[in-house]
């Protein structure tokens, strides 16, 4: 078994002082599979001397156990960001390594060779059939960047392609675009998943394939931006596709740092008051991995009538919604009560509903609320700013 | 342990805590087989997490009719081997009994479930009590505070106040053989006040490493927080000097923090790596960190005077640089960028041979080519110290572990020829210690150990173990 030298120069470095295990000065939780299972094996420091033990030869990739700890991490980084000494900054970087491992011992969890098998059979890996991609944006009559050109590209991802019920992020997405008159166009039924998934379950093959895809294609399109409401999307896209052998000609952005540049160029003005007292909920890929926690905050507090709470675990503290990494798939239950965690804290703030920039976390909160009977209302930024407008 | 004793183990554990607190899965027994130091692993047959005093109650039950060792443990971190199952057995982890029970703040005590952290704590008293504090440990949040006392660790109000374990007011313990005692004031009253005026028996559980029972609640002392406070960092060229005045000041009851590290420990913090550095010309030898509390401006100041006087002359002959630094915040985050090793002589001993031992030891740590880091700080306005040099190490490089081991070795004897005693110690330094200390205070040891522990299945190896 090959051991990949993220493992070998960190997962011996972590001596255990538990550091990760807390928000710093809050002394709250920050790792949702450690605070759920309690073992230690479910702690980042847990799972680097996994790392530890599989390159001693004492533990194998083959034990179910040690792939379940290994997975339920959400890879929300949080552990990266409580870390003070090294391995700071790298003890995701050495999870993902052993799962990489894992792909190249053959020995994936079922679930996720399901997203395997409907990346390669769907282009998404959500087990949704292509055809239906696309069907987000029916009416709107949106420009094809497969026909003509466009300046700017919105790339709808996975999750908001295939869930009818969190199209409106998409769709208030686009139309604020519209409304700012940003030339701009959709792959629709062409479009495929950003591959960031199957990077995170350790598919690195899969990942490059479609790195290297839609690099071409909107390269092709000649765009010179790339816009998402999906945090993950953008992350992988922003990080890990400069990584691939192709290069990108164009930027890659969130919408929530579009609408904020586009407010703040006057192209988008909130006239309309929106009475809500709302929270929001800073999504890791957007937050930890990007650094974008006061764009949304701006959006949010330019907006007529809003008031803006914020959760104790804010910004770099945030609590992860449980969905990424391939742990909703794997690990529904986990995931929810995850997801379930954050909605109490959201309640807590005495907000009325709760505001994030993932379809993924939205999606998650929307389950989670379901199957712990919770009442408060999850929102996608873009679905707020649109009802100032 | 039989296969089929086992699985009839298991079910039992199973049905006492839960399913889902009961682990034989092996990266979990691999996680609770070793700790930061250099000590050997040894693995854990189960980890088990108990929820309440009434499930700690089955699972020693249960342990000592099968004879099976349980070895309790909450965050790990104890730089001792401490946790680390020498006979294998139960790995008791209380990590969810993590209430606090009762604050008192009349006569300011808190009653704590051992998975209560320093976190816990410092949370709960800047949302609540402001004005309370705790003698806070240089360690990290996610330590017990209920482990740091018993083990006889020490906090930043050590100098005045001694050993946390002096600010225990009471215990619950539940016997290895499942029955549940109180101690201190809270046997015979509502009130965890204190420990006298009964025989204190808490001293049959304090620093007996768990070999003795499981403690299920602590009583420990809080303390007004100073309105102000005031650090200073004094960078000193003698090592004489530096000792001498810090054994004036201790008993002065001037300074309520003072702490002396070498200067590769500073080194090892700014540089984040783990050196050995060479001293350049002109760079200092040690550095005196110092903070004054006080109620009132005019007492901080008064008391200011007082220490920069008596520095002027203990170091009159000397360089010294003194200047103010912020008092640490605690508890900190892990600060050495070590790899993946920890590990400490750390011994409680007189004051008055720090001299001699200090150079012998630099000597020693040259010898083994570690660097010169360390922490000595005296306790409780002078009347003992801790002496602590300090090893951050690449513990995947089996040649640097092994440098430890030796170094390790050679520092317990020169410690205890220095007649200082090593506090959290592994099993071998408490071996050690068991063949050198008085033939009549090891057997009162076993003694005590027999009566509450007949199967010997608490902790094994550790203080009062049987002869072998």
């Amino acid at each position: 078994m090959e051991v990949p030298d993220e493992v070998k120069d960190w997962a011996a470095r972590c001596s255990r002082c538990g550091t990760c295990k807390y928000t710093f000065g809050q002394y709250l939780p920050s790792c949702p599979p450690g605070q759920k299972f309690r073992l230690e094996g479910y702690f980042p420091s847990g799972r680097l001397w996994i790392g530890r033990g599989l390159q001693e030869g004492v533990l194998s990739l083959e034990d179910e156990d040690v792939l379940e700890r290994i997975y339920t991490c959400t890879a929300c980084k949080a552990c990266d960001e409580q870390c003070a000494s090294l391995p700071k900054e790298h003890i995701v970087e050495v999870i993902e390594a052993i799962r990489q491992m894992v792909v190249g011992a053959g020995c994936l969890l079922p679930a996720h060779v399901v997203m395997i098998e409907s990346l390669k059979k769907n282009d998404n890996v959500l087990d949704k059939p292509k055809e239906e991609r696309g069907a987000w944006a029916e009416g709107l009559r949106l420009k094809d960047i497969t026909k003509e050109k466009a300046d700017v590209v919105y790339h709808a991802g996975d999750m908001l392609s295939f869930d009818p019920e969190i199209w409106g992020a998409a769709r208030d997405a686009v139309t604020l675009l519209q409304q700012a008159g940003v030339d701009f166009g959709i792959a629709g039924k062409e479009e495929t998943c950003c591959g960031g998934r199957a990077y995170e379950i350790g598919n690195m093959a899969e990942f490059t394939k479609y790195a290297e895809h839609n690099i071409e294609a909107y390269n092709g399109a000649g765009a010179s931006k790339v816009i998402l409401s999906c945090a993950d999307g953008y992350s992988h896209m922003k990080l890990l596709y400069p990584k691939v052998n192709a290069k990108m000609n164009f930027e890659v952005l969130h919408i929530v740092e579009y609408i904020d540049q586009l407010i703040k160029e006057g192209k988008i003005k909130f006239t309309k008051e929106v009475p809500m007292k709302v929270t929001y909920h800073d999504p890791c890929h957007l937050g930890r991995y990007n650094g974008i926690y006061e764009q949304p905050r701006d959006i949010l507090n330019s907006i007529p009538g809003l008031e803006l709470v914020e959760m104790e675990r804010n910004r770099e503290f945030s609590w992860c919604c449980g969905a990424g990494a391939g742990v909703k798939q794997a690990y529904p239950d986990f995931s929810l009560w995850t997801a379930n965690e954050r909605i109490q804290e959201a309640k807590a703030t005495g907000a009325t509903a709760l505001v994030t920039s993932c379809p993924w976390c939205e999606r998650n909160f929307k389950d989670a609320i379901k199957e712990y009977g919770e009442k408060i209302e999850v929102y996608d930024i873009a679905e707020i700013a649109r009802k100032a407008i | 342990m039989e296969l089929k004793v086992k699985e009839k183990v298991l079910a039992e554990l199973e049905k006492i805590v839960g399913a889902d607190f009961v682990s034989k899965a092996l990266p979990d027994l691999y996680s609770y087989s070793q700790d930061m130091t250099e000590n050997e692993p040894s693995w854990p047959d189960f980890v088990v997490m108990p929820g309440s005093v009434e499930e700690v109650q089955g699972v020693l039950r249960l342990a000592n009719r099968e004879k099976i060792p349980v070895v309790p443990i909450v965050g790990g971190a104890n730089i001792g081997g401490l946790t680390i199952p020498l006979k294998g057995g139960i790995c008791l982890d209380l990590k969810r009994m993590d209430r606090l029970i009762e604050l008192n703040d009349k006569e300011m005590y808190a009653i704590l479930e051992p998975g209560f952290t320093f976190g816990h704590l410092r949370r709960y008293l800047d949302k609540n009590y402001p004005h309370l504090t705790y003698s806070y440990p240089l360690s990290p949040p996610y330590t017990s505070v209920m482990c740091n006392a018993m083990l006889m660790g020490m906090g930043d109000m050590a100098v005045s106040l001694g050993m946390n374990a002096d600010m225990i007011n009471g215990l619950e313990v539940v016997l290895p053989t499942g029955e549940v005692v109180k101690i201190g004031s809270c046997s015979v009253s509502r009130s965890w006040f204190g420990r006298a005026p009964l025989p204190d028996i808490a001293g049959m559980f304090i620093g007996w490493q768990g070999a003795t029972g499981v403690v299920t609640k602590i009583a420990v002392q809080l303390w007004q927080k100073p309105k102000y406070v005031e650090g200073a960092t004094i960078m000193t060229y003698d090592m004489g000097a530096t000792f001498r005045f810090m054994r004036r000041m201790a008993p002065m009851r001037i300074l309520d923090e003072l702490f002396i590290v070498p200067y590769e420990t500073m080194k090892v913090i700014t540089t984040k790596t783990t050196g050995p550095f060479e001293r350049a010309p002109g760079e200092p030898e040690f550095a005196v960190l110092t903070a004054i509390a006080a109620n009132s401006e005019d007492e901080l100041k008064a008391k200011a005077q007082l220490r920069d006087a008596i520095i002027k002359e203990e170091f009159k002959d000397t360089k010294v640089d003194v200047m103010p630094s912020e008092p640490t915040d605690l508890p900190i985050r892990g600060q050495i960028d070590a790899l993946g090793g920890c590990t400490w002589m750390g011994t409680y001993g007189p004051t008055s041979r720090w001299e001699e031992a200090t150079e012998k030891v630099f000597q020693l740590l040259d010898k083994y080519k570690l660097p010169r880091v360390g922490f000595f700080r005296p306790l409780r306005q002078g009347h003992f110290g801790m002496w602590r040099p300090i090893i951050a190490f690449n513990k995947s490089d089996a040649e640097e572990v092994d440098r430890v081991r030796k170094f390790m070795r050679e520092a317990l004897t020169l410690a205890l020829d220095m007649d200082h005693v090593p506090y959290k110690a592994p099993y071998w330094e408490v071996q050690e210690m068991m063949k050198r200390g008085d033939p009549n205070w090891v057997e009162l040891l076993r003694r005590v150990k027999k009566m509450l522990d007949p199967n010997n299945i608490m902790n094994p190896g550790r203080y009062g173990a049987p002869e072998e």
